[in-house]
Protein backbone atom coordinates (compact mmCIF):
# COMPACT_ATOMS: atom_id res chain seq x y z
CA UNK A 1 0.00 0.00 0.00
CA UNK A 2 1.41 3.41 -0.84
CA UNK A 3 1.80 5.27 2.38
CA UNK A 4 0.63 9.17 2.11
CA UNK A 5 2.91 10.86 4.92
CA UNK A 6 6.00 10.24 6.31
CA UNK A 7 7.00 12.02 9.88
CA UNK A 8 9.74 12.63 11.42
CA UNK A 9 10.53 13.36 14.93
CA UNK A 10 12.68 11.86 17.86
CA UNK A 11 10.08 12.45 20.96
CA UNK A 12 8.57 9.13 20.94
CA UNK A 13 5.36 10.73 22.72
CA UNK A 14 4.94 13.57 20.43
CA UNK A 15 5.72 11.56 17.22
CA UNK A 16 2.60 8.75 18.58
CA UNK A 17 0.54 11.65 19.29
CA UNK A 18 0.94 13.46 15.83
CA UNK A 19 0.69 9.86 13.73
CA UNK A 20 -2.83 8.86 15.86
CA UNK A 21 -4.13 12.31 15.03
CA UNK A 22 -3.13 12.29 11.20
CA UNK A 23 -4.24 8.76 10.69
CA UNK A 24 -7.48 9.56 12.36
CA UNK A 25 -7.81 12.06 9.55
CA UNK A 26 -7.88 8.71 6.94
CA UNK A 27 -4.32 9.29 6.38
CA UNK A 28 -1.71 6.17 6.01
CA UNK A 29 1.36 7.15 7.96
CA UNK A 30 4.90 5.69 8.56
CA UNK A 31 6.40 7.25 11.71
CA UNK A 32 10.35 7.17 12.19
CA UNK A 33 11.70 8.16 15.95
CA UNK A 34 14.84 7.80 14.87
CA UNK A 35 16.43 10.53 12.08
CA UNK A 36 19.81 8.93 10.79
CA UNK A 37 18.06 5.96 8.27
CA UNK A 38 15.22 8.76 7.38
CA UNK A 39 16.24 9.15 3.51
CA UNK A 40 16.67 5.41 3.41
CA UNK A 41 13.35 4.79 4.92
CA UNK A 42 11.56 7.45 2.70
CA UNK A 43 13.17 6.11 -0.61
CA UNK A 44 11.86 2.82 0.49
CA UNK A 45 8.54 3.86 1.34
CA UNK A 46 7.57 6.83 -1.08
CA UNK A 47 6.00 8.66 1.00
CA UNK A 48 3.26 11.97 -1.39
CA UNK A 49 4.33 14.15 2.15
CA UNK A 50 7.18 14.47 4.99
CA UNK A 51 6.60 15.94 8.24
CA UNK A 52 9.72 17.00 10.03
CA UNK A 53 11.00 18.09 13.31
CA UNK A 54 14.08 20.27 13.30
CA UNK A 55 15.91 19.73 17.16
CA UNK A 56 17.12 15.70 16.54
CA UNK A 57 20.04 13.68 17.71
CA UNK A 58 22.83 12.89 15.25
CA UNK A 59 21.29 14.42 12.33
CA UNK A 60 19.08 18.11 12.42
CA UNK A 61 15.83 18.43 10.36
CA UNK A 62 17.39 21.14 8.26
CA UNK A 63 19.99 18.44 6.84
CA UNK A 64 17.74 16.40 6.13
CA UNK A 65 15.35 18.70 4.66
CA UNK A 66 18.53 20.00 2.53
CA UNK A 67 19.27 16.35 1.45
CA UNK A 68 15.73 15.62 0.39
CA UNK A 69 15.67 18.88 -1.68
CA UNK A 70 19.00 17.74 -3.09
CA UNK A 71 17.82 14.15 -4.04
CA UNK A 72 16.71 14.04 -7.83
CA UNK A 73 14.00 11.30 -6.87
CA UNK A 74 12.57 12.75 -3.58
CA UNK A 75 12.97 16.70 -4.23
CA UNK A 76 9.33 16.97 -5.41
CA UNK A 77 7.95 15.17 -2.10
CA UNK A 78 6.43 18.40 -0.10
CA UNK A 79 7.88 18.83 3.82
CA UNK A 80 6.20 20.60 6.57
CA UNK A 81 8.59 21.43 9.23
CA UNK A 82 7.03 20.65 12.78
CA UNK A 83 9.59 22.67 15.72
CA UNK A 84 9.87 23.26 19.04
CA UNK A 85 11.76 26.75 18.19
CA UNK A 86 9.09 29.80 17.36
CA UNK A 87 11.90 32.22 15.28
CA UNK A 88 11.26 33.63 12.44
CA UNK A 89 15.08 32.63 11.24
CA UNK A 90 14.20 29.36 11.54
CA UNK A 91 10.84 29.64 9.49
CA UNK A 92 12.73 31.71 6.97
CA UNK A 93 15.68 28.80 7.05
CA UNK A 94 13.27 26.12 6.43
CA UNK A 95 10.70 27.66 3.71
CA UNK A 96 14.08 29.02 1.81
CA UNK A 97 15.48 24.93 2.18
CA UNK A 98 12.57 24.29 0.27
CA UNK A 99 9.79 23.39 2.74
CA UNK A 100 6.12 24.22 2.01
CA UNK A 101 5.39 25.17 5.88
CA UNK A 102 7.12 25.81 9.24
CA UNK A 103 4.52 25.16 12.17
CA UNK A 104 5.47 25.71 16.00
CA UNK A 105 4.62 23.31 18.44
CA UNK A 106 2.46 22.81 20.02
CA UNK A 107 0.60 22.40 16.59
CA UNK A 108 -2.85 23.19 15.93
CA UNK A 109 -4.33 19.33 14.47
CA UNK A 110 -6.52 20.99 12.22
CA UNK A 111 -4.55 23.58 10.55
CA UNK A 112 -1.81 21.05 9.95
CA UNK A 113 -4.32 18.82 8.11
CA UNK A 114 -4.94 22.04 6.12
CA UNK A 115 -1.67 22.50 5.29
CA UNK A 116 -1.57 18.75 4.50
CA UNK A 117 -4.77 18.98 2.18
CA UNK A 118 -3.11 21.50 -0.15
CA UNK A 119 -0.40 18.87 -0.96
CA UNK A 120 -1.86 15.39 -1.02
CA UNK B 1 37.85 19.17 41.32
CA UNK B 2 37.60 21.31 38.34
CA UNK B 3 37.02 25.15 38.29
CA UNK B 4 35.60 27.43 36.12
CA UNK B 5 36.19 31.32 35.80
CA UNK B 6 34.07 33.80 33.66
CA UNK B 7 35.88 36.33 31.19
CA UNK B 8 33.26 37.42 29.57
CA UNK B 9 29.67 37.36 30.75
CA UNK B 10 27.24 39.56 28.59
CA UNK B 11 24.92 39.23 25.76
CA UNK B 12 24.26 40.80 21.96
CA UNK B 13 27.23 43.12 22.07
CA UNK B 14 30.14 44.45 24.60
CA UNK B 15 29.52 46.71 26.45
CA UNK B 16 32.81 49.18 27.97
CA UNK B 17 32.15 51.68 30.42
CA UNK B 18 31.96 52.80 34.24
CA UNK B 19 28.58 51.71 34.15
CA UNK B 20 29.56 47.65 33.72
CA UNK B 21 32.59 47.66 35.67
CA UNK B 22 31.57 45.65 38.05
CA UNK B 23 29.91 42.57 35.94
CA UNK B 24 32.14 43.17 32.65
CA UNK B 25 31.35 44.45 29.41
CA UNK B 26 32.97 41.59 27.38
CA UNK B 27 31.06 39.28 25.76
CA UNK B 28 30.10 35.20 26.42
CA UNK B 29 33.58 33.23 27.19
CA UNK B 30 34.26 30.64 30.33
CA UNK B 31 37.49 28.77 31.25
CA UNK B 32 37.25 25.39 32.45
CA UNK B 33 40.04 23.43 33.92
CA UNK B 34 39.84 19.74 34.94
CA UNK B 35 42.73 17.18 35.63
CA UNK B 36 44.71 19.29 33.96
CA UNK B 37 42.74 20.27 30.66
CA UNK B 38 41.23 23.37 29.20
CA UNK B 39 38.02 23.98 28.11
CA UNK B 40 36.65 27.49 26.78
CA UNK B 41 33.03 27.61 26.55
CA UNK B 42 32.29 30.38 23.88
CA UNK B 43 34.67 32.70 22.40
CA UNK B 44 33.10 36.29 22.54
CA UNK B 45 35.09 38.79 23.21
CA UNK B 46 35.97 37.56 26.91
CA UNK B 47 38.32 35.29 24.75
CA UNK B 48 40.88 38.02 23.74
CA UNK B 49 41.91 38.35 27.40
CA UNK B 50 41.85 34.84 28.52
CA UNK B 51 44.03 34.66 25.68
CA UNK B 52 46.39 37.22 27.05
CA UNK B 53 46.39 35.73 30.26
CA UNK B 54 47.63 32.30 28.77
CA UNK B 55 50.18 33.82 27.02
CA UNK B 56 51.89 34.66 30.62
CA UNK B 57 52.44 30.83 31.08
CA UNK B 58 54.61 31.02 27.91
CA UNK B 59 53.99 26.97 27.28
CA UNK B 60 52.02 25.56 24.58
CA UNK B 61 48.06 26.06 25.22
CA UNK B 62 46.06 22.97 24.21
CA UNK B 63 42.46 23.79 24.28
CA UNK B 64 38.89 22.35 23.60
CA UNK B 65 36.46 25.25 22.49
CA UNK B 66 32.86 24.43 22.68
CA UNK B 67 30.79 27.20 20.80
CA UNK B 68 27.15 27.29 22.02
CA UNK B 69 26.02 28.53 18.80
CA UNK B 70 27.25 30.83 16.21
CA UNK B 71 26.14 34.03 17.01
CA UNK B 72 28.86 37.25 16.74
CA UNK B 73 28.57 37.42 20.61
CA UNK B 74 30.16 33.82 20.91
CA UNK B 75 32.73 34.05 18.19
CA UNK B 76 33.98 37.40 18.04
CA UNK B 77 36.79 37.18 20.25
CA UNK B 78 38.53 34.16 17.42
CA UNK B 79 40.61 36.70 15.20
CA UNK B 80 41.74 38.38 18.64
CA UNK B 81 42.62 35.34 20.39
CA UNK B 82 46.68 35.26 20.24
CA UNK B 83 47.58 32.21 21.10
CA UNK B 84 45.94 30.75 18.17
CA UNK B 85 48.99 32.76 16.49
CA UNK B 86 51.24 30.75 17.76
CA UNK B 87 52.72 27.55 16.26
CA UNK B 88 52.45 24.70 18.31
CA UNK B 89 49.41 25.38 20.47
CA UNK B 90 46.53 23.38 19.70
CA UNK B 91 42.74 24.20 19.40
CA UNK B 92 39.75 22.06 18.79
CA UNK B 93 36.56 23.59 18.25
CA UNK B 94 32.96 21.79 18.65
CA UNK B 95 30.13 23.76 17.73
CA UNK B 96 27.08 22.46 15.91
CA UNK B 97 26.57 23.64 12.62
CA UNK B 98 23.66 24.62 10.76
CA UNK B 99 22.62 22.62 7.10
CA UNK B 100 24.46 23.66 4.48
CA UNK B 101 28.37 25.16 5.76
CA UNK B 102 30.34 23.43 7.86
CA UNK B 103 31.88 24.01 11.40
CA UNK B 104 34.88 25.71 9.92
CA UNK B 105 33.72 27.87 7.00
CA UNK B 106 30.15 29.24 9.57
CA UNK B 107 33.32 30.58 12.16
CA UNK B 108 36.22 30.97 9.44
CA UNK B 109 33.51 33.64 7.12
CA UNK B 110 34.09 36.48 10.10
CA UNK B 111 37.56 36.76 8.88
CA UNK B 112 37.12 36.46 5.64
CA UNK B 113 39.41 39.58 3.88
CA UNK B 114 36.52 42.20 3.39
CA UNK B 115 35.92 42.42 7.45
CA UNK B 116 39.35 41.45 9.09
CA UNK B 117 42.92 41.91 7.72
CA UNK B 118 43.63 38.14 8.06
CA UNK B 119 42.49 34.63 7.51
CA UNK B 120 41.74 32.18 9.82
CA UNK B 121 43.71 30.04 7.57
CA UNK B 122 46.68 32.26 8.36
CA UNK B 123 46.26 31.65 12.08
CA UNK B 124 49.28 29.93 12.92
CA UNK B 125 48.27 27.17 15.01
CA UNK B 126 46.86 23.83 14.68
CA UNK B 127 43.29 23.97 14.77
CA UNK B 128 40.46 21.22 14.09
CA UNK B 129 36.67 21.72 13.70
CA UNK B 130 34.17 18.51 15.21
CA UNK B 131 29.94 19.05 14.60
CA UNK B 132 27.79 18.16 17.30
CA UNK B 133 24.64 17.53 17.49
CA UNK B 134 21.78 16.57 20.46
CA UNK B 135 23.90 13.71 22.59
CA UNK B 136 26.89 12.21 24.53
CA UNK B 137 30.13 12.47 23.38
CA UNK B 138 33.42 11.87 25.11
CA UNK B 139 35.75 14.68 24.75
CA UNK B 140 39.57 14.87 26.27
CA UNK B 141 38.43 12.22 29.26
CA UNK B 142 34.97 13.66 30.39
CA UNK B 143 31.74 12.97 29.03
CA UNK B 144 29.82 15.67 27.53
CA UNK B 145 26.25 15.68 26.69
CA UNK B 146 24.91 17.81 24.46
CA UNK B 147 21.17 19.56 24.15
CA UNK B 148 18.97 21.65 21.59
CA UNK B 149 18.12 24.94 23.37
CA UNK B 150 15.29 27.46 22.02
CA UNK B 151 17.35 29.92 20.66
CA UNK B 152 17.38 30.81 16.80
CA UNK B 153 20.54 29.00 14.89
CA UNK B 154 20.89 25.18 16.03
CA UNK B 155 22.37 26.26 19.34
CA UNK B 156 23.26 24.09 21.73
CA UNK B 157 23.47 23.50 25.67
CA UNK B 158 26.14 21.54 27.60
CA UNK B 159 26.55 19.20 30.24
CA UNK B 160 29.94 18.45 31.39
CA UNK B 161 30.48 15.41 33.96
CA UNK B 162 33.78 16.38 36.07
CA UNK B 163 34.25 12.95 37.97
CA UNK B 164 31.15 12.96 40.34
CA UNK B 165 29.89 16.84 39.96
CA UNK B 166 28.25 18.19 36.97
CA UNK B 167 28.42 21.53 34.70
CA UNK B 168 25.51 22.93 32.65
CA UNK B 169 26.18 25.45 30.38
CA UNK B 170 23.25 27.25 28.36
CA UNK B 171 24.65 30.71 27.63
CA UNK B 172 21.29 31.55 25.29
CA UNK B 173 17.82 30.32 25.70
CA UNK B 174 14.15 30.98 25.72
CA UNK B 175 11.39 29.43 27.55
CA UNK B 176 9.77 26.85 24.98
CA UNK B 177 6.13 27.77 23.64
CA UNK B 178 3.74 25.85 26.39
CA UNK B 179 -0.32 24.92 25.08
CA UNK B 180 -2.21 28.60 25.00
CA UNK B 181 -4.68 27.24 27.84
CA UNK B 182 -6.47 30.50 26.94
CA UNK B 183 -6.88 29.13 23.24
CA UNK B 184 -10.32 29.74 22.52
CA UNK B 185 -10.20 28.22 18.87
CA UNK B 186 -11.11 24.83 20.32
CA UNK B 187 -8.83 22.73 18.08
CA UNK B 188 -6.77 20.09 19.17
CA UNK B 189 -3.16 20.73 19.99
CA UNK B 190 -0.59 18.13 19.11
CA UNK B 191 1.94 19.93 21.82
CA UNK B 192 4.88 18.43 23.69
CA UNK B 193 6.81 20.04 26.62
CA UNK B 194 10.40 20.58 25.73
CA UNK B 195 10.67 22.73 28.52
CA UNK B 196 10.53 19.52 30.56
CA UNK B 197 12.94 17.78 28.78
CA UNK B 198 14.85 20.71 29.63
CA UNK B 199 14.27 20.36 33.04
CA UNK B 200 15.56 16.51 32.88
CA UNK B 201 18.72 17.63 31.05
CA UNK B 202 19.75 19.79 34.27
CA UNK B 203 17.92 17.82 36.78
CA UNK B 204 19.89 17.64 40.28
CA UNK B 205 23.42 19.63 38.69
CA UNK B 206 25.96 20.87 40.73
CA UNK B 207 26.28 24.13 38.67
CA UNK B 208 23.97 25.53 36.24
CA UNK B 209 25.17 29.01 34.00
CA UNK B 210 21.88 29.99 31.89
CA UNK B 211 20.85 32.87 30.21
CA UNK B 212 18.49 35.25 31.96
CA UNK B 213 19.12 38.35 30.21
CA UNK B 214 15.60 40.16 31.16
CA UNK B 215 12.96 40.39 33.84
CA UNK B 216 9.26 39.18 33.44
CA UNK B 217 8.15 42.34 32.48
CA UNK B 218 11.07 43.34 29.52
CA UNK B 219 10.54 39.65 28.24
CA UNK B 220 6.82 39.98 27.58
CA UNK B 221 7.70 42.87 24.85
CA UNK B 222 10.68 40.34 23.81
CA UNK B 223 9.05 36.93 22.97
CA UNK B 224 11.14 35.57 20.57
CA UNK B 225 14.24 37.13 21.07
CA UNK B 226 15.54 34.15 22.09
CA UNK B 227 16.46 35.07 25.55
CA UNK B 228 15.19 33.91 29.29
CA UNK B 229 13.70 36.22 32.32
CA UNK B 230 15.33 35.51 35.27
CA UNK B 231 12.17 34.26 37.15
CA UNK B 232 11.77 31.12 34.46
CA UNK B 233 15.82 30.82 34.84
CA UNK B 234 15.03 30.49 38.56
CA UNK B 235 12.11 28.16 38.24
CA UNK B 236 13.73 25.52 35.76
CA UNK B 237 16.31 25.47 38.45
CA UNK B 238 14.21 25.17 41.74
CA UNK B 239 12.29 22.48 39.57
CA UNK B 240 15.40 20.62 38.77
CA UNK B 241 17.19 20.11 41.63
CA UNK B 242 20.22 22.78 40.74
CA UNK B 243 22.41 23.29 43.37
CA UNK B 244 23.96 26.65 42.40
CA UNK B 245 22.71 28.78 39.71
CA UNK B 246 24.58 31.11 37.44
CA UNK B 247 22.96 34.04 35.90
CA UNK B 248 24.06 34.73 32.50
CA UNK B 249 24.23 36.66 29.37
CA UNK B 250 23.41 39.96 31.07
CA UNK B 251 21.68 42.50 28.69
CA UNK B 252 23.34 45.23 27.55
CA UNK B 253 20.92 47.25 28.03
CA UNK B 254 21.40 46.17 31.95
CA UNK B 255 24.39 48.45 34.39
CA UNK B 256 25.93 47.09 37.32
CA UNK B 257 22.90 47.93 39.76
CA UNK B 258 20.16 46.29 37.41
CA UNK B 259 21.96 42.80 37.55
CA UNK B 260 22.35 43.32 40.78
CA UNK B 261 18.52 44.18 41.13
CA UNK B 262 18.19 41.10 39.24
CA UNK B 263 20.29 39.07 41.41
CA UNK B 264 17.90 40.29 43.88
CA UNK B 265 14.73 39.39 42.00
CA UNK B 266 16.47 35.89 41.31
CA UNK B 267 16.86 35.10 44.86
CA UNK B 268 13.44 36.66 46.58
CA UNK B 269 12.10 34.64 43.31
CA UNK B 270 13.74 31.30 45.04
CA UNK B 271 12.86 32.05 48.63
CA UNK B 272 9.31 32.88 48.03
CA UNK B 273 9.28 29.54 46.85
CA UNK B 274 10.94 27.83 49.71
CA UNK B 275 14.03 26.67 47.82
CA UNK B 276 17.54 27.84 49.48
CA UNK B 277 19.27 26.86 45.54
CA UNK B 278 22.54 29.25 45.72
CA UNK B 279 22.28 32.01 43.01
CA UNK B 280 25.03 34.49 41.72
CA UNK B 281 25.39 36.77 38.66
CA UNK B 282 28.33 35.80 36.43
CA UNK B 283 30.89 38.51 36.64
CA UNK B 284 34.42 38.80 34.84
CA UNK B 285 36.87 37.23 37.27
CA UNK B 286 34.39 35.68 38.98
CA UNK B 287 35.74 31.96 39.95
CA UNK B 288 33.47 28.79 40.91
CA UNK B 289 35.17 25.37 42.11
CA UNK B 290 32.59 22.50 41.06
Amino acid sequence: MAIDICIIDDNKEYLELVTEYIEHQGYSVFSLEDPLYAIDKIIENKPKLVILDIMMPGIDGFTLLKQIKEDSVLKDIPVIVISGKMFPPEKKQALNLGAVAFFTKPTRGAELVEEIKKHI
Amino acid sequence: MATLKFWGVRGSIPTPGPETIRYGGNTSCSELRHNGKLFILDAGSGLRVLGNELLKSGIPVTASIFISHMHWDHIQGIPFFTPAFIPNNKFTFYGSEPAGKDLFTIIADQMDPTYFPIEMKEMGSTMNFKSLFEGKYKIEGIEVETIYVNHPGNALGYKFHLNNKTLVYISDNEPFPKIDENDKSNQIMLGEDSNQKLINFISNVDVLVHDAQYTQDEYEKKVTWGHSPVEYTVDIAMKAGVKKLVLFHHDPLHNDDMIDHMLNLARNHAQNNGSSMEILAASEGLTIEI
